[in-house]
């Protein structure tokens, strides 16, 4: 089997997962380029950029469609992370790492508990008032498995951003997706849905992937000869990932992201005993 | 769970859907031409992606170089012009905070990308 149909195979999973709980799938592009096929490791994240836009974009217009995506908190965010990225090259020098490897390993862990114990004791929100209304962060969906309106207004909106802005700082020097930071951010600090974190987040993934996708491509090494079978693969599993994400519960979305975020963990305690 | 309305009027959608469903078809029927030119032999071609020059005559030549080259400028600009739609969409309902953010994102990602580019 050649190689360009084995990463085309690969990204139409990649694509699916990543779509279903809003990371781009890089986590599971990079090995399979790198280790399984031999790629060298900036050809095959310059690849794996380009498969996390093609997820994003494949995803987002039935999540935007829906409603269920909040593209204006998505936005508020993404301004945070992009300032985070671009302050990023002056403050990489006075990081440590291996230091960082390790807080965020443990930000990941709490984040795994906090989140199970979510699908335990699930807790209902607070009503809104007001103020919350006029707040400019409630907002609404429509719960595709119930078909019940949800009601909710994003919380914490200056300390989520101050997360964006610290994870768009780090994420060059841990080597890590928007999307592993997106989604606890608005779930477990801001207090936004599952459903509507892992939509929002998808939504959010195509803007930063393509700043960093930019860099590769006029640096040279984005080969398209790779890219367009991981694309592709991603594009028709990111459409049914985002057909699936309607069908399933949210606390299936919670289990699915703990998985992640435990997967993270352990990689970056890896790094952290590694460096 | 209250099921208090929220506050602002919501912008349309139908524009950014439809601004990233046609990045997404075009880019995937490039990276399908790359496919069956491969599929039909021609000359796969390679070159500098940022030679335009270099892509529109491996387009003419059916390389599949070129077609994914295509494909792959479509993934890549797709996102700010359907933040730019985004935009105009909340500009719609004189949302001018959102309309600002919307820009402020992709102006950031543009000055991110020369910088790095640059450095």
């Amino acid at each position: 089997m050649s190689a360009a149909l084995i990463a085309f195979i690969v990204a139409i999973g990649a694509g699916g997962f990543g779509s279903l709980v809003g990371i781009g799938g890089g986590l599971i592009i990079v090995p399979v380029l790198s280790i399984a096929l031999g790629y060298d490791v900036k050809t095959a994240i310059a690849a794996s950029l380009i498969g996390v836009i093609a997820t994003s974009l494949s995803a987002s217009p039935r999540y935007i469609k829906s409603g269920i995506a909040d593209r204006r908190l998505g936005l508020v965010l993404l301004v945070a992370a992009a300032l985070g990225g671009l302050a990023g090259g002056l403050t990489a020098g006075l990081l440590d790492s291996r230091l960082l490897a390790l807080l965020f390993a443990l930000l990941l862990g709490a984040v795994a508990i906090q989140m199970l114990q979510q699908i335990r004791r699930p807790s209902t929100p607070p009503p809104l008032d007001e103020e919350d209304a006029a707040s400019g962060f409630a907002s609404s969906y429509v719960e595709p498995t119930t078909g019940a309106e949800v009601v909710y207004r994003a919380r914490r909106i200056g300390p989520g951003a101050a997360v964006s802005f610290a994870a768009g700082n780090i994420s060059g020097l841990l080597g890590v997706g928007g999307g592993v930071i997106n989604v606890p951010t608005m779930n477990v600090l801001m207090h936004v849905p599952i459903r509507v974190a892992t939509t929002t987040s998808t939504y959010m993934l195509a803007a930063t992937a393509a700043a960093s996708a930019t860099v590769y491509l006029v640096s040279g090494q984005v080969d398209p000869l790779l890219a367009a079978p991981v694309a592709l693969g991603v594009i028709f599993g990111a459409r049914a990932g985002a057909r699936l994400s309607m069908r399933v519960s949210q606390n299936t979305l919670r289990l699915a992201f703990v998985a992640v975020a435990v997967i993270f963990a352990v990689g970056m305690f890896g790094k952290f005993l590694a460096l | 769970m209250s099921t208090l309305p929220p506050a602002r009027v919501t912008a349309p959608r139908r524009y950014t859907s439809a601004t990233i469903t046609i990045g997404v078809v075009v880019s995937a029927a490039c990276f399908l031409m790359a496919g069956l030119a491969e599929v039909a032999g021609m000359e796969t071609g390679s070159g500098d992606m940022t030679d335009l020059v270099a892509v529109l005559d491996g387009l003419l030549a059916m390389n599949p170089w070129a077609w994914a080259s295509l494909g792959t400028f479509a993934v890549v600009l797709t996102p700010a012009i359907g933040l730019l739609v985004t935009a105009y969409e909340y500009a719609t309902v004189s949302d001018r905070r959102t309309v600002l953010l919307a820009i402020a994102v992709v102006a950031i990602l543009v000055l991110s990308a020369v910088v790095a580019v640059l450095r």
